[in-house]
């Protein structure tokens, strides 16, 4: 499948390897070879300042440095280490971060500056979306999946000189823990693998403890040192986002409907594995689904993502065996990790790399996803908005689309913004090809190839609909235009979306200002 | 159907009071019928034995929450030294359903529920002209699952004297259903009638419910809550109503059709396919 007509080449990002549909990888990939400074016995790791931190990586211009976003929208670390680096007069500087939020608006300034001029990311929210939408780069900004940025890191595509790791809780050797401390925010996945592929690597904490810390997350021979600070972050921004279940009359008829389809798919069974996003229909239908699971007496094997609550009381109430964890949406996950054996953690690449010896997400069952758009190819987008601006990105949406067998988008007909269900995205975040059914209040769309699930629900007395009679059902809704017109051939592309293996899916190009 | 006690609470139909210092009524009003259970420990508690219904709702609360019914406490409202002590009380329960906070009329009293408990969803009552006047920004306030009306004390706050057919509150009912839809809250919940014997008075009064889009109604008495459900349920020319737009709808491929002389348009499939889905609900099996 071909999403659009892609240059060969894009200025500020380089040749385009286009997506050309879903594919195997290739047999062998190879791990970059990774630079290490051995630990001198005696010397200290321990750092005072974030500004010692640089001296001692020798941080130039220039360089990539990473950032995780488990502290989410409470996150000081990526704002205070982008101070330093401006205060020290440093230019040209390529940002590597997991996601970016609303709280990272100082990064705005630092990109106008010239302090920072390309960007790496997977999902980004707030005054950074807006400036990059609105063209505030030279060099267009990389949306990546989760997986894909474990992968293009792995692979070297990606290199990054020194990777900053917001660490709740540290000891001086360098020992990481995100269970302990005030800002305690559960595994740390997506650090785990920035880690061990940097040449350097620099622990920002504001909890130190003594060594050698206990239980590790990431361990002292990936740290080459440890800066203390008095806060990495704020809690209450930590467990920020919409992780509490949808309650109204609509929301409650797509979860149920959802649960419903999982049910009618014949994967509720033993063995059943789970995962959903955070939106509060999702969150809703994992209810249903844990409901039907208690019902049927199903044990499930796993349950994955960013955890919530809602998916510790599946794990607590015996319906999955273990859970896999990449990182805490609110405060009971992160006390479920820190107390129960049976909740475990994953690196971003265990999750969802392609590229990896076994992606988690090749054994997910059921994953239920959302989206701002799906089109009559069943492609979604979570990347922009109604006005072509990002809102977003595929975090592990496309990862997990593409490995789960049953890959349900639940959505409304529409928005205050138009139409969801559209002729065409704006932007494709996730193939169409690997999406399975599409869940509305209006009923169910099932992906062409999958006749075998529409003949499921059918039998089940779940009525099935084409993705156009959604689409029509949208329209009459929401009646504004719900296309995105696709902007003229001489629109500065500002974004480049890459699919989880690296291939070029879409392009974003510069909003009118 | 067994969903998590937070759906539960925001599809419940009836939620019925049990006075806090009768805790030898709590197992009986779990056990009922009412989809909802609320432990009240303000107006139907006087305050000498306040203390007391504390004492006894902590001892009980975990043999309570093995019901399987939604457990709901109704605290007094937080100006005074009873609705302190009762969120203290409530912040050592585990596994509590939802918060009903009588009088509220401003942001900052659901804030301090939160600060206690954070993660319990609040049913704030509006039963004062200051919390109409405030209903925007409390439907809008984080962790508020429904509105609830208490007619009798806006009655008695406003100087309003109603008929049977409280008329003179249907810009109260109204104003709470707009907000209610505009933050998609769950269905508000409408206030008791207090004639337990009069059944077709609560009929009346459930029905009135119904038509502003109320989801719930407060029930007093245990008998209250069969009438209760019983009108909330589709009736049986609905449901073959909703059976036959769904299938126009079906067979039309979802262009306009016209049902016994009327246009069948998706707002009217969309409001058939959630009677349908109410129906689910009645009958006590969401799936």
């Amino acid at each position: 499948m071909k999403v659009r007509d892609l240059p060969s080449h894009i200025e500020g990002y380089g040749p385009v390897r286009p997506f050309t549909g879903v594919q195997a990888p290739p047999e062998t990939v190879t791990i970059a070879a990774t630079r290490v400074c051995p630990a001198v016995q005696g010397r200290d790791k321990l750092l005072r300042t974030i500004d010692a931190a640089f001296d001692a990586c020798g941080i130039c211009s220039g360089a990539t440095l990473s950032f995780h976003h488990h502290l989410r929208n409470g996150d000081q670390v990526l704002n205070r280490v982008l101070e330093v680096a401006a205060a020290r007069g440093l230019t040209d500087l390529r940002v590597a971060a997991s996601s970016l939020f609303p709280v990272h608006g100082p990064l705005v300034q630092h990109m106008r500056n010239g302090v920072v001029t390309r960007l790496y990311t997977a999902y980004a929210a707030g005054p950074v979306a807006d400036a990059l939408s609105h063209g505030v780069l030279a060099t267009p900004v990389v949306m990546q999946t989760h997986g894909g940025r474990a992968r293009a890191i792995e692979s070297g595509e990606l290199h990054i000189d020194v990777a900053f790791v917001a660490a709740p809780a540290a000891d001086r050797q360098g020992n990481l823990s995100g269970a302990e401390g005030p800002t305690a925010c559960g595994p740390l996945g997506y650090a785990m693998v920035d880690v061990q592929h940097a040449d350097r690597v620099v622990a920002v904490t504001d909890h130190l403890v003594a060594h050698p810390l206990c239980p590790v997350d990431i361990s002292q021979e990936r740290v080459d040192f440890v800066v203390t600070v008095d806060s990495i972050g704020d809690p209450q921004g930590i467990l920020s986002g919409s992780t509490r279940p949808t309650t109204d009359p609509v929301g409650l008829q797509i979860a149920a409907t959802a649960a419903q389809v999982i049910a009618a798919s014949g994967l509720l069974c033993d063995g059943f594995s789970f995962q959903t996003g955070a939106g509060g229909v999702s969150i809703a239908a994992s209810m249903y689904v844990k409901a039907l699971m208690s019902e049927r007496k199903v044990l499930g094997s796993f349950g994955a993502g960013g955890v919530t609550g809602y998916l510790v009381d599946m794990l607590e109430a015996g319906l999955f065996r273990t859970l896999f964890d990449v990182q805490c949406f609110d405060l009971r996950a992160v006390q479920s990790y820190r107390n129960d054996r049976r909740h475990q953690k994953m690196s971003a690449s265990l999750y969802a790399n392609p590229h990896s010896r076994g992606p988690l997400v090749d054994q997910l069952d059921a994953m239920l996803l959302g989206a701002a758009e799906v089109d009559l190819d069943f492609n979604v987008n979570v990347t922009t908005g109604a006005s072509g601006g990002i809102l977003g990105g595929s975090g592990g949406h496309a990862d997990t689309a593409a490995g789960a067998k049953l890959a349900l988008v639940t959505t409304r007909l529409a928005a205050s913004a138009g139409p969801k269900i559209v002729d065409r995205v704006g932007c494709v975040t996730t193939p169409g090809e690997t999406i399975d059914a599409v869940v509305t209040e209006a009923g169910v769309a099932v992906h062409p190839r999958r006749g075998d699930l529409r003949d499921r629900l059918l039998a089940a007395g779940i009525e099935t609909m084409s993705i156009e009679q959604l689409r029509t059902r949208a329209h009459a809704l929401s009646p504004r235009a719900g296309t995105v017109s696709k902007p003229k051939a001489e629109a500065r592309i500002i974004g480049v979306v890459e699919y989880r293996d690296g291939r070029v899916i879409d392009l974003i190009e510069q909003v009118a200002t | 159907m067994d969903a998590a006690p937070q759906l539960a609470c925001a599809k419940a139909r009836s939620l019925l009071f049990v006075p806090g210092n009768r805790p030898e009524r709590f197992e009986t009003a779990a056990r009922c019928g009412a989809d909802a259970v609320i432990i009240d420990l303000e107006d139907s508690v006087p305050l000498s034995d306040k203390a007391a219904a504390r004492a006894s709702l902590a001892q009980r609360w975990p043999d309570l929450r093995e019901l399987g019914v939604a457990m709901l406490v109704r605290t007094n409202a937080l100006d005074n030294d009873a609705g302190q002590e009762d969120l203290a009380c409530l912040s050592r329960l585990e596994g509590l359903t939802a918060v009903m906070l009588p009088k509220v009329e401003t942001v900052e009293s659901l804030a301090q529920v939160r600060a206690r408990i954070a993660d319990t969803p609040i049913l704030p009552l509006i039963e004062s002209a200051a919390g109409l006047e405030a209903l925007p920004r409390l439907a809008a306030a984080p962790g508020v699952l429904r509105l609830v009306l208490g007619h009798i004390d806006f009655m008695t706050d406003t100087g309003i004297a109603c008929d049977d057919d409280e008329s003179e509150l249907t810009p109260l009912r109204f104003a709470m259903a707009m907000v209610t839809r505009r933050h998609r809250l769950a269905p508000a919940i409408d206030g008791v009638t207090v004639r337990i014997d009069d059944m077709d008075r609560l009929r009346a009064d459930t029905h009135r419910a119904l038509r502003f889009g109320f989801g719930a109604k407060l029930c007093i008495h245990p008998r209250q809550v069969a009438v209760v459900h019983e009108t909330f349920a589709p009736s049986s020319e609905e449901m073959a109503w909703a059976h036959r737009v769904v299938a126009a709808d079906a067979a039309s491929g979802g262009a306009a059709v016209q049902l016994d002389g009327r246009m069948i348009d998706l707002p009217v499939v969309l409001r058939a396919r959630l009677t349908l889905d109410r129906a689910g609900a009645s009958k006590g099996a969401g799936q």
